[in-house]
């Protein structure tokens, strides 16, 4: 009975500190990746100041930003729905996300197409585009694929108003990628 | 009755970050939306605009840097100061 009883308290301890020693995990890892992001940021002014290259496509970044906006309000929504309870308006705003993700990094291949031909990576400005604007990328990528392991889950039944931390998770580290772009969107095309 | 117990905690620790019901908080992220989407607007306009537009600029990157990490990141939640 006694042996019981400690068990219970154990598995309640465990389930009362999980979660948050989870989110705090997640933090202190999206810290780290602020570092690497801010890094190369810095670079980007260091090597090139504040000036811009009059090739910049302008419009294609805007829309490009546009596109991470919508897909962050639907991954909010996704978390939302989950919490709630609503699994068909999760999955739907989960595969919203995805698609809006998949389009972002379409947009992204487009325009190193035509910077590579006005500002290739050997130039100053090139390296610190094409860097920052590849680890960006590479970010949303690796977003994508988490939305697609929590959609996937979801739609085997995983998940619900007690038991969400990990659409919470993928979703928090897809306003992550959001708040870099947020940065970033100025740092290369508008400064 | 463990499960009981066990399912009555995952909801208190998840009310602590989903305790606003959904349509405050479908609400909150439209709202919030609405005001990236103007602040953007508002960036490339100066960006275009403007001959050297970074000092212009870093409020706005700023407040849409604070919104985003507030309202959908719940950072403040992360410091015990409750959830939007």
């Amino acid at each position: 009975m006694a042996a019981v009883t400690v068990e219970a308290a154990h598995s309640r301890a465990e389930l009362l500190h999980q979660p948050r020693s989870n989110k705090l995990g997640l933090w202190i890892f999206m810290a780290s990746e602020t570092f690497l992001f801010s890094a190369l940021i810095s670079a980007r002014f260091i090597t090139s100041g504040v000036q811009r290259p009059e090739e910049l496509n302008q419009s294609l970044a805007f829309a490009l930003t546009c596109v991470l906006l919508v897909s962050s309000i639907s991954a909010f929504l996704a978390e939302a729905f989950i919490a709630t309870g609503h699994r068909r308006a999760f999955l739907n705003a989960t595969r919203i996300t995805i698609v809006f993700g998949l389009v972002f990094i379409g947009g992204v291949m487009f325009e190193w197409r035509e910077a590579l031909h006005h500002f290739p990576p050997g130039t100053i400005y090139g390296s610190a585009f094409f860097s920052l604007v590849g680890l960006h990328a590479f970010h949303v990528l690796t977003g994508v694929l988490a939305l697609a392991v929590v959609l996937n889950l979801g739609a085997l039944g995983h998940f619900g108003p007690t038991n969400s931390w990990p659409v919470e998770g993928a979703v928090k580290y897809w306003h992550f990628v959001d708040l870099m772009w947020v940065v970033i969107y100025p740092t290369l095309y508008l400064f | 009755m463990a499960d009981t117990n066990e399912t009555r905690l995952f909801e208190e620790l998840t009310t602590e970050v989903h305790g606003s019901p959904l349509r405050q908080r479908l609400r909150i992220g439209l709202v919030v939306m609405g005001g990236l989407a103007v602040l953007t607007v508002i960036e490339y306009v100066i960006a275009v605009g403007v001959e050297n537009p970074l000092l212009p600029l870093i409020p706005f990157a700023a407040l849409k840097f604070v919104l985003i990490l507030e309202y959908f990141m719940h950072f403040s939640a992360l410091l015990g100061r409750g959830d939007h």
